[in-house]
């Protein structure tokens, strides 16, 4: 009876470690498992050649899952970033409308919103790497001097920076200097 | 129906230990057992336990002799999965040396 028990302990056993290899696809025979002395034999054991190819041909998981979130937090970037610069530009268009009155107080209000466009640019770059490249020229609004403009005087601001990257301070009256 | 009778509980006993340093020293390297490491220990306590239906002392010496042996890494499959056999027969003449340098002195 004990004989019969550990006979059964030990095939229980290798059954167990076979169908254990069997499901990982293992390659592995049942004779090979049990032979007493197979130096040749490590572990874990090769993988049979298809399973060995479909994890080749296959992403992980985790590449495969990540990838398409790595584009999508790509893209909230870009927009994030690019809206940052529009409302920047806006702000800053509001500014020069503003004019003498609240020049300071709405450049620097363009300033930080075109600041704001820069940082979500530069989250977006942070986050997906490579991906929110685009995103940093798009994001990128110059922060207007703070212009206090004498009587007679006018400031004219470009909607976009232009190539050269000035202000143009225009005197009409020629009053004040 | 009991599983072991009094006579045989030291035997199983003494099986369990066997197993257990085989199963250790391969765990020890994050490896299963092969049953081919177990194979050894599991077949000659099987032979044992029909031996001690008729012996039970002898079968039982021979039981602890086996633990001794795999104790001491020279009972096949008790060297671990990852030790090469030259290093396993060279381990296994050292202790018979060992052994007989004890007998002499």
């Amino acid at each position: 009876m004990v004989a019969f028990g550990m006979g059964v302990t030990w095939l229980g056993y290798s059954i167990c470690l076979y169908g254990y290899c069997l499901t990982r696809q293992y390659q592995v025979g049942f004779l090979q498992l049990v032979q007493p002395s197979d130096p040749g034999l490590s572990w874990p054991p090769p993988l049979t050649a298809d399973q060995a190819s479909a994890q080749q041909a296959q992403p992980t998981v985790a590449k495969q899952y990540l990838a398409p979130l790595v584009q999508l937090v790509s893209l909230v970037g870009a927009a994030v970033s690019t809206l940052g610069s529009l409302v920047g530009g806006a702000a800053g268009a509001a500014g020069q409308a503003a004019g003498a009155l609240g020049g300071a107080v709405s450049s620097g209000t363009a300033g930080a919103l075109g600041g704001l466009g820069q940082a979500a640019a530069g989250a977006g770059q942070a986050i997906t790497g490579t991906g929110g490249g685009p995103a940093k020229g798009v994001g990128t609004v110059p922060k207007q001097p703070t212009v206090s403009t004498p009587p007679g005087w006018t400031v004219t601001t470009p909607t976009a920076p232009p190539a050269s990257g000035g202000w143009t301070v225009t005197n009409h009256g020629n009053q004040g200097l | 129906m009991g599983v072991a009778s009094s006579s045989q509980a030291p035997l199983v006993l003494a099986w369990t230990v066997a197993e257990t340093v085989v199963i250790y020293r391969s765990a020890k390297q994050r490896i299963p057992p092969r049953p081919g490491q177990l194979l050894a220990t599991s077949g000659a306590f099987v032979l044992l336990a029909v031996l001690s239906e008729f012996a039970p002392e002898l079968a039982l010496m021979v039981g602890v002799g086996i633990d001794i042996a795999a104790l001491f890494a020279v009972w096949p499959g008790s060297s671990g999965p990852g030790t090469p056999p030259a290093a396993a027969a060279a381990a296994s003449a050292a202790a018979v040396d060992l052994g007989a340098a004890a007998i002499a002195g």
